[in-house]
């Protein structure tokens, strides 16, 4: 259902920077809102979840026949008729005008993969791993492990000491 | 203190005129749809920016979309109104019949039946002892 964060993820329309409000105009009965209604109850929680800076409004009952209407930050404001569509077709078209397109999603993601090296060690937030004693055929960490006599550097200098 | 400001956040907003009640500036209640992360729902969460509005064309009610100003009108007013999406009615809430108060008697007139003179206590009216019902069990 539109309660998992697994359908919310699946959602796949970005919109460009340049839209700033979504509204969306619909009817709570009647054939010809019935895409509308599952446009906003399945798909308005996928876009909210990719888009956490669009305002989104829902007004119910206020017009005979439902539409949508983004708010461009040029001023510009886009009508989308959504009378008599599935709410497949309507996510379809809107992706169409004023979404991302995939290279441009595919070019972020390799832009963001850029800043952050995976080679390197340090606090997880930042890297994949803390320390080498994490990965599998490296020298465990001697907090769960004790270093065998050799490593420690009690025995190294004392056989320093000795030579 | 005033610390310089950058532009404001929200360039464009959509929101509902909740208050009037201000020389040339409009109350405006913002709603947003935000992530709960336990319930992983999405509910409105509501912010009111005020907004100039200098011919006070803005009444109770109306969806408006608003402009951020290029930099701060007061302390609080940064925004403009910028177009009026739907009019609103001016009316706060559902308003009741309002006329001439007009006196409603408590008992409607019955002409036909006349009032029963009361009994003195302890006197019933049949003399006869009341008698509980008895549901007949069909076995």
């Amino acid at each position: 259902g539109p309660l998992t964060g697994r359908y919310l993820s699946q959602g796949d329309v970005v919109f460009k920077s340049s839209v700033k409000v979504m509204t969306v105009n619909y009817n709570t009965a009647g054939e010809l809102s019935e895409g509308a209604r599952k446009f906003v109850f399945f798909n308005i929680p996928q876009i909210q979840y990719k888009n956490p800076w669009v305002q989104i409004m829902l007004f119910r009952n206020m017009t005979p026949s439902p539409f949508l209407r983004f708010y461009l930050d040029n001023g510009e404001q886009v009508l989308v008729d959504v009378e008599d569509k599935t709410n497949k077709e309507i996510t379809e078209h809107v992706k169409k005008i004023l979404g991302k397109s995939k290279e441009m999603l595919e070019k972020e993601e390799r832009e963001k993969k850029k800043l952050s090296h995976p080679a390197n060690f340090g606090p997880k937030k930042y890297n994949l791993r803390e320390c080498m004693c994490e990965i599998e055929g490296q020298v465990p960490c001697p907090a769960f492990v004790p270093l065998p006599k050799e490593m420690r550097g009690k025995y190294k200098a004392a056989m320093k000491n000795e030579a | 203190m005033s610390v310089p400001r950058g532009a404001v956040h929200a360039k464009w907003i959509v929101g509902k005129v909740i208050g009037t009640k201000m020389q040339k500036t409009a109350k405006v209640r913002v709603t947003r749809l935000v992530l709960d992360p336990y319930l992983l729902k999405f509910f409105n969460k509501r912010k009111t920016y005020f907004a100039h509005d200098p011919l006070q064309q803005c009444v109770v009610g109306d969806i408006v979309l608003l402009k951020a100003l290029p930099e701060r009108r007061s302390k609080h007013v940064k925004h403009e109104l910028a177009e009026i999406v739907f009019k609103g009615t001016g009316l706060l809430g559902p308003q009741r019949p309002r006329g001439q108060l007009v006196k409603i008697p408590l008992r409607a007139q019955s002409g036909s039946q006349e009032r029963r003179p009361l009994q003195p206590p302890g006197q019933t009216r049949d003399q006869q002892p009341v008698q509980a019902p008895v549901s007949q069990c069909q076995t």
